[in-house]
């Protein structure tokens, strides 16, 4: 079987370009806290058509039944949800969402018609790559006026070796939708996952995007919100880190482009030994973009000597009738809570797990699903214990 | 458009005048135009510098040579052609010997400007440095400086007469090749200012230079450089103001602090170069580095900048704090106005352990302005308990102006404490219609709720400053509101 030419038509402006833009390197002023050379020096191979496909097939067939009817394969689309696919992720300045559809052969979307309402969430649970495979992951979520959906992605992975999972996600809130969605990057140790999270919403739309990255060797995840019509609500919530040796890069880019819309950023980091985390947070409002609310929130807990942090909470502001705000704060588990629990009886692993939960318990809490809620918390444990 | 108050206000902000641009008819004598080895032996040789100094220069000339004209910040300005910039200008005649010498067209100048030198300096208490153009005119209160042991002379002075010390720590917290502004002045630096204060002094004054570019298309390159001893105290008042013209001029200083342990220096800039006009012709480039290093236990440094001038203002001063329990402050009040465009901010890097910054950022934004914050805080691996606090807030003035803010906060230490915040708003309606209904002017209300933004760095000014700075402040801000 072989691709459908708009996937072809696709990739060919993707070819041209990833030709011109090339791997970004430390030099790149978005790229500068994470390392590219690990990727490019593992020489991982593309998975091929076939096995895209099988793959593709078997996460499809693992919907639940009430709601497989909304997700599809690439093979026969409408030509007006076709046009959803590459729409809101530009390649520009974005080697890996070119790299993405240089790769692809298929990938899922997810169509709720107009005023439909889903009311069980669709799970995707891809997986993990075999060793040495570069996999691209492909999805777009369309959800028309007034259509409700959760959708929720999940990379999980056991074992160690080298893999390389590149997935782009867009998804387009028509006006008055309601999307939540939750991204999970539980990818094995070793494992590389670069990925992209496009969001467009309309008038009224509200999106709520939920990022766990706590697992692989060297994760990036993009979040990029356009908020293109009055009344636009965007919500995302993200929680990063871990114990060992991990990268975890969230890089969040919100651009107010229409009056009276609203965006909220929260993202935490829970550091131990050994992890890296990077936040790279924009706001930016554009000149008649009125009415503005936006605000921005990094906190990160640094659990013990070795963890690190980079955080840079930006915004970006053409426009006066705006309220703006950001703080990031970086820190240690505070020695006075540390000590009441302790005198109230807790062991000193207790007391910090106890606290460590609590500090991402707003995060956890709002999770749209109660599975990955439980491994939110397990991955958070284990981090503090060292397991 | 609408003709709301707020747009009448802005537009009367746009149209104040520069108070300050007249220029001085002193007769000039400069080199050709442009830049090349032989134009930086030519400064080193007219200013009968030793061999290591020029050497030192050269080595700086070709680094610069080298390197490529930053691009990050975010400000936009036509290129900058450095072949067609005076690299030195310097009053004629021979160097005045004490200030009954000095041009008295000159000593009008800074009359105007409200320098206190001469008998104003012994009414103001304050001692003047002035460098007018590139050549250091007079200095004052040399000699009650000199009992308590303490240097302060221009730059080339300390050249001949203090060569062990300026060898010493030139470029030792600046290094020639630092980025592209701070190498070319290493290569064509024509004065500045040295202060040196010795162990356990507590200089008796507050010691303020006032700079002044005057020449037609000269570049003004000075260099300062402050190196407080162990136990030591200074407070340095540096104020810069230049005359209205079409061309933009190229103003590329460099500042270095050392403070040895238990050390404090602080350091007061009011800039107020020319701004460029309401279309956003002429003014002033304004690419600073200054930076200060701790290098002692419990040493402090403290920056507070009022920056209302200059058409571009691309300015970091910096702290690296290396001795323990060294303390690092930025406090800043950034306004830009017309098409003004400011992209400042600082860096502090936490070395040593214990060690604590506080960075407190106010900018304002009018017309078409475009404020930018830029800060990095660093710990270090080895900087257990550091402290640092950061807010910036930025209060927007009209529709077509522009306020942002790019922190890079980078931690290595788990025992860190870091927070920043920022806030971005304009005035609020209830604030202004609170101050109107109490009687004020609508001009009075925004000057007042300005003030009350930017008070927490205001109040960090020396005396003589704050005063200046509310006038500034007032004075871009004012006009009658429609």
């Amino acid at each position: 079987m072989s691709d459908q030419p708009w996937l072809a038509a696709l990739r060919a402006r993707a070819a041209e370009r990833f030709a011109a833009d090339g791997w970004p390197d430390r030099r790149t002023e978005h790229w500068k806290y994470t390392p590219v050379a690990p990727i490019e020096r593992a020489r991982l191979a593309p998975v091929d058509a076939a096995a895209q496909r099988a793959e593709v097939q078997a996460v499809r067939a693992a919907v639940a039944p009430e709601a497989a009817d909304f997700v599809r394969d690439f093979s026969d689309l409408p030509p007006a949800v076709q046009a959803g696919i590459g729409r809101v992720a530009a390649l520009e300045g974005h080697a890996f969402a070119a790299r993405n559809l240089l790769d692809l052969h298929d990938g899922l979307v997810i169509h709720v018609p107009r005023g439909v309402r889903v009311a069980a969430p669709i799970v995707l649970a891809w997986g993990t790559p075999a060793v040495g495979a570069a996999r691209p992951v492909r999805v777009l979520v369309l959800a028309e006026a007034q259509a409700e959906v959760t959708v929720i992605e999940r990379f999980d992975g056991d074992g160690e070796g080298a893999a390389l999972t590149n997935a782009v996600t867009e998804i387009i809130a028509r006006d008055g939708a309601q999307v939540r969605y939750a991204k999970a990057q539980l990818e094995r140790d070793g494992a590389f996952h670069v990925g992209r999270v496009a969001i467009e919403a309309g008038r009224d739309a509200r999106v709520e995007a939920h990022l766990l990255n706590l697992g692989g060797a060297l994760a990036r995840t993009e979040l990029d919100v356009a908020l293109v019509a009055p009344g636009a609500d965007v919500a995302l919530k993200g929680l990063f880190g871990g114990r060992g040796a991990r990268h975890q890069d969230q890089h969040v880019t919100v651009r107010h482009q229409s009056p009276r819309a609203t965006s909220d950023q929260d993202f935490r980091g829970v550091l131990a030994a050994g992890a890296r985390g990077v936040f790279t947070g924009l706001v930016h409002v554009a000149a008649g973009a009125h009415h503005t609310r936006a605000t921005q929130q990094n906190r990160n807990l640094l659990l013990d000597a070795g963890a690190h942090v980079d955080t840079r909470p930006q915004l970006e502001i053409h426009n006066d009738d705006v309220q703006c705000s950001h703080g990031a704060t970086t820190g240690r588990l505070d020695a006075t809570a540390l000590f009441y629990l302790r005198s109230r009886g807790l062991d000193a692993t207790t007391a910090r797990q106890l606290l460590t939960l609590a500090f991402a318990a707003e995060l956890t809490e709002a999770l749209p699903d109660e599975a990955l809620r439980a491994l939110a918390l397990d991955r958070l444990r284990d981090a503090i214990t060292g397991g | 458009m609408e003709k709301t108050p707020d747009n009448a206000f802005v537009e009367s902000v746009v149209r104040k005048g520069y108070e300050h641009g007249f220029v001085t008819n002193v007769e000039s004598d400069a080199f050709p135009q442009g830049i090349s080895e032989d134009v930086v032996r030519a400064i080193s040789a007219r200013k009968a510098e030793p061999e290591w100094l020029l050497d030192w220069r050269l080595k700086a000339f070709r680094t610069w040579q080298k390197m490529a004209e930053p691009a990050w910040a975010k400000v936009g300005y036509p290129t900058i052609d450095y072949d067609a910039i005076y690299y030195y200008a310097a009053p004629k005649g021979p160097a005045p010997k004490s200030l009954d010498e000095v041009d008295p067209e000159l000593l009008a100048t800074f009359e105007k400007l409200g320098v206190p030198l001469h008998e104003r300096a012994a009414l103001a208490g304050v001692a003047v440095d002035a460098v007018f153009d590139s050549v250091s005119v007079g200095t004052t209160f040399k000699d009650r400086l000199a009992e308590a042991g303490v240097i302060f002379c221009s730059f080339s002075e300390a050249v001949h007469n203090h060569p062990d010390l300026v060898r010493k720590y030139l470029g030792s917290v600046v290094p020639r090749g630092d980025n592209y502004f701070a190498a070319l002045n290493s290569a064509v630096f024509s004065d500045g200012s040295f202060v040196f204060i010795p162990e356990g002094t507590r200089c008796p004054m507050e010691l303020s230079t006032y700079f002044r570019i005057n020449a037609k298309n000269s570049g003004q390159f000075e260099r300062t450089l402050i190196i407080a001893e162990r136990g030591s105290h200074v407070s340095y008042l540096e104020g810069c103001t230049a005359p209205q013209r079409d061309e933009n001029q190229l103003h590329a200083a460099v500042v270095e602090l050392v403070a040895h342990e238990d050390a404090e220096i602080k350091y007061s800039t009011v800039q107020n170069w020319y701004p460029g006009d309401e279309q956003g012709k002429g003014g002033i480039y304004n690419f600073v580095t200054k930076r200060g290093k701790c290098a002692g236990a419990r040493s402090k440094i403290s920056w507070t900048q009022v920056e209302t001038g200059s058409s571009i203002t691309w300015k970091y001063p910096s702290c690296v704090l290396i001795g323990d329990d060294s303390v690092g402050e930025f406090y800043s009040i950034a306004l830009t106005r017309n098409y003004q465009q400011a992209d400042t901010g600082t860096k502090m890097v936490h070395i040593g352990k214990r060690t604590r910054s506080t960075i407190i950022s106010k900018g304002i934004s009018a017309g078409h302005g475009q404020n930018t914050y830029r800060g990095l805080v660093e710990i270090h691996a080895g900087a257990d308990g550091a402290r640092n606090y950061s807010e910036c807030d930025s209060l927007l003035i009209g529709s077509q102006c522009g306020a942002h803010t790019f922190p890079y906060i980078t931690c290595g230490n788990d025992s860190a404490q870091i927070e920043h915040e920022a806030t971005t708003s304009k005035i609020s309606e209830d604030q202004l219609f609170y101050c109107r209904q109490r009687g004020l002017s609508e001009e009075d209300a925004v000057s007042l709720i300005v003030t009350g933004f930017c008070k927490e760095v205001l109040r960090e000014l020396p005396m003589e400053f704050a005063v200046e700075a509310n006038k500034l402040l007032a004075v871009s801000l004012e006009g009658t509101v429609g």
